[in-house]
């Protein structure tokens, strides 16, 4: 992993990071961002007046789910999602590497705001040395005594939907990590049954900056529909993959060029669950909820991934939603049985070798699968799969009259997306 | 106001029966593998036939929402579920966690009424005496009991169970005193037995009986007053067990074992009902001599 920060547009959460080959002591930490402040009540109310929003992909304001988690009544629970699930994400990884003393602050300075007594920390258990050196973070802050509420870590299964926030809740109270059909929401009733604030890594270091330095400042950089900075993880066709902290509305071409990538061919925007686009016309979009939603995309957990020129673009979406298909947690009939169909059906148009009709029953299972788990991930599944039927219209044509691609035809590319092993069955606990 | 009612499906539930969309086709169609894809809103003419259908689903994966319209504003209005039947939960792993510091609480309101009683007792213990000893007796059982369900729950933290392990231990301070209650609970009731054995005039025991009574009221006192404003909430399962009150519309939380803790306690009572009808008799030389010792 490379954290390039080239060409930044603002270093909040990445100062300092170009010389660090290890997470930043406590000491380290202070004196970069100075002490953590002591925590107002009212710090959901200068996170809403900041207008940060969540960073884990759903792109929630911050500051109205802690309002509403502190309006609950009794004792409240944090807990820090640092699972990134998200095969080629990198940022919290990246994040907690160096920072992991921000993340921290951020939430326990949201466990005082929310009236919370437990902070839990939930990571991706296969990350041996991310959760040795948490750990190491923890102590030390427990040894300097400057957290009034105890923090603990803990390693969860690897799975792309055990991130998901009800999952997290599930796993925390004994359960296996897959999601909880909702409602009660986890704001509502979560771990122990109390109400339980769910949030990114990095959402809570931009918290603990807001603590610190205010709401105006967050608002000095980004947008106004897109205050303060984001990380992005960019990958794929790029010579400098990696992690970047861009301001707020910055254009997807800036950071496809600030990672070098070729500027011609298809984007991935968002994630796994994301859409494709010709690049000529994402690069003049801002990677923002707003300025990509007209486009029909959002930027997710903040990924930018770039096809390469060479690749097809069907096999890698085939590719793509055959994983997706395996890391449903099998809970649901659209998602269980629905994603493999699309999945074959991408691999039948990929291959050039379709069935009679396979276009006209793809588009009927796009229609109806949607909306109908328990959580996102159909969905997220079904727009990727929509996307590229779009963005490679004219590949589908030929592939569907039997004439795949030539890249089809070469096989993988060196670049190809990372698509991680499929799992051990059964293990949710 | 115009009431509405809306179907929710729990797809997690939901095992693709599909007596649903025979009962209700006007609303539910299956997909191609059998799930069904629902329009929601029920107009009142379909009433009957979806309230059916909700019955019928043989997972109980669909409920009927009652939505309360305000038309001129044409914004939902509140939500309120109506079948309770369907608000079924299946059993948690929590569910040991809070059945646990359910029958716990419940021991402990036992106990805080059969040592009130105890208590008064000893306004009049020359008159009361056998009262006394037999209540005293009586309350082994649920003592006991209650010393099983603490330490039940501190040999699963200890043994890293993880729900258990999750809930944590006790607040730092009841950790420290909850040995204290145990010693002091056992020295009373044991220097009592030992009384009624060893007779009147013989040994040290009704000063240890006197001495560890005024250690156990110090250490009980602070218990009770730590404990006893949760009660209702542990008790009740309101959410948080901390005075919240349960939402509108949500049954309470229903814990799986609860006949099962009624039954402890009362097999707890009939124990220590066992144990005082044997014993009663060894309160007989000690009548009306106590105050004379
Ligand atoms: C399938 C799925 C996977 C998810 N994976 C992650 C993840 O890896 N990390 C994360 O922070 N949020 C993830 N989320 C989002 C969480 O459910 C939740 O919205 C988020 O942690 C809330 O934090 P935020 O408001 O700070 O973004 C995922 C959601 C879905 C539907
Ligand atoms: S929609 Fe899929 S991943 Fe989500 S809960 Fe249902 S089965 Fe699991």
């Amino acid at each position: 992993m490379s954290t390039q920060t080239t060409r930044p547009l603002a270093a909040r959460l990445t100062v300092g990071w170009h010389q660090a080959a290890r997470p930043a002591s406590l000491g380290e930490h202070h004196a970069r961002y100075g002490p953590r402040p002591e925590a107002g009540r009212d710090l959901a109310g200068a996170v809403a007046a900041a207008g940060l929003t969540g960073r884990g992909g759903a792109g929630f304001p911050t500051g109205v789910k802690m309002r509403a988690v502190a309006a609950r009544r009794g004792p409240a629970v944090v807990v820090v999602n640092g699972m990134e699930s998200e095969p080629a994400s990198e940022k919290d990884q990246a994040l907690l590497a160096r920072a992991p003393h921000l993340v921290l602050d951020g939430a326990v300075l949201a466990a005082h705001a929310v009236g919370a007594g437990t902070v839990h920390v939930c990571l991706d258990r296969a990350r041996d040395q991310q959760i040795t050196a948490l750990m190491r973070a923890v102590g030390e802050r427990r040894r300097a005594r400057v957290d009034p509420v105890p923090v603990m870590v803990h390693g969860l299964p690897r799975h792309y939907v055990s991130s998901e926030e009800t999952s997290l809740v599930r796993w925390l109270n004994g359960g296996e990590a897959r999601p909880v059909t909702a409602p009660p929401r986890p704001s509502d009733r979560g771990v122990g049954r109390h109400p339980t604030l769910v949030d990114n890594v990095e959402t809570l270091a931009h918290v603990a900056l807001v603590a610190r330095y205010g709401p105006a400042w967050f608002r000095s950089a980004g947008s106004s529909d897109a205050p303060g900075t984001f990380l992005v993880t960019a990958a794929g066709a790029v010579a400098g993959p990696g992690v970047y902290e861009i301001e707020g509305g910055t254009l997807v071409g800036d950071v496809l060029e600030m990672s070098g990538a070729v500027d011609d061919g298809f984007v991935l925007l968002g994630g796994y669950g994301g859409t494709w686009h010709p690049m000529r016309e994402a690069a003049q979009l801002p990677l923002t909820a707003a300025g990509l939603r007209a486009a029909g995309a959002s930027p997710g957990a903040g990924l930018v991934l770039a096809l390469a020129p060479s690749s097809c673009g069907l096999a890698e979406t085939t590719r793509i939603l055959g994983y997706l298909a395996r890391e449903g947690a099998q809970q649901c009939g659209p998602c269980r049985f629905g994603l493999p169909a699309i999945a074959d059906d991408f691999a039948q148009l990929a291959a050039g070798r379709p069935e009679d009709g396979v276009l006209d029953r793809l588009h009927r299972r796009l229609g109806v699968i949607p909306g109908r788990g328990a959580c996102r991930h159909p969905d997220g599944a079904v727009r990727l799969a929509t996307s590229a039927l779009n963005a490679f219209a004219s590949d589908v044509r030929a592939h569907a009259a039997g004439h795949p691609c030539a890249a089809f035809r070469r096989g993988r590319t060196a670049a190809g997306l990372p698509i991680p092993r499929p799992r051990a069955e059964g293990q949710w606990r | 106001m115009a009431m509405s009612l809306r179907i929710r499906i729990d797809p997690t539930a939901c095992t693709g029966h599909g007596v649903c969309a025979d009962l209700l086709p006007e609303r539910i169609e299956l997909d191609e593998w059998g799930f069904p894809i629902i329009q929601p809103e029920v107009p009142s003419s379909l009433a009957a036939p979806a309230r059916r259908a909700v019955r019928a689903c043989p997972v109980l994966a669909l409920r009927l929402q009652r939505t309360q319209k305000n038309q001129r504003e044409g914004n939902p209005g509140t939500v309120t579920v109506t079948d309770r039947r369907h608000h079924r939960r299946e059993p948690d792993a929590t569910d040991g966690v809070v059945g646990n510091e359910r029958l716990t609480a419940l021991t402990g309101v036992v106990l805080l009424i059969g040592f009130a009683i105890e208590g008064m007792t000893l306004l009049a213990l020359h008159r009361l005496l056998t009262l006394h000893f037999f209540l005293g007796m009586l309350l082994i059982g649920p003592v006991l009991l209650k010393i099983g369900s603490t330490g039940y729950r501190f040999a699963r933290y200890y043994t890293g169970a993880a729900p258990y392990v999750r809930k944590g231990p006790p607040a730092p301070f009841m950790r420290l005193l909850g040995p204290f209650v145990i010693l002091t609970s056992l020295a009373v009731l044991g220097t009592g037995v030992m009384l009624g054995v060893a007779g009147p005039g013989s040994g040290p025991w009704l000063f240890f009986h006197k001495a560890s009574f005024v250690l156990w009221f110090g250490c009980m006192t602070l218990h009770v007053l730590t404990y006893v404003w949760r009660l209702p909430c542990i008790l009740l399962g309101t959410p948080d067990g901390h005075g919240g009150h349960a939402e509108p519309g949500v049954a309470r939380m229903a814990v799986s074992g609860g006949g099962t803790r009624w039954l402890l306690v009362g097999a707890a009572l009939a124990g220590g009902l066992v144990i005082a009808l044997l014993t009663i008799h060894l309160v007989g030389p000690w009548d009306g001599r106590l105050f004379f010792h």
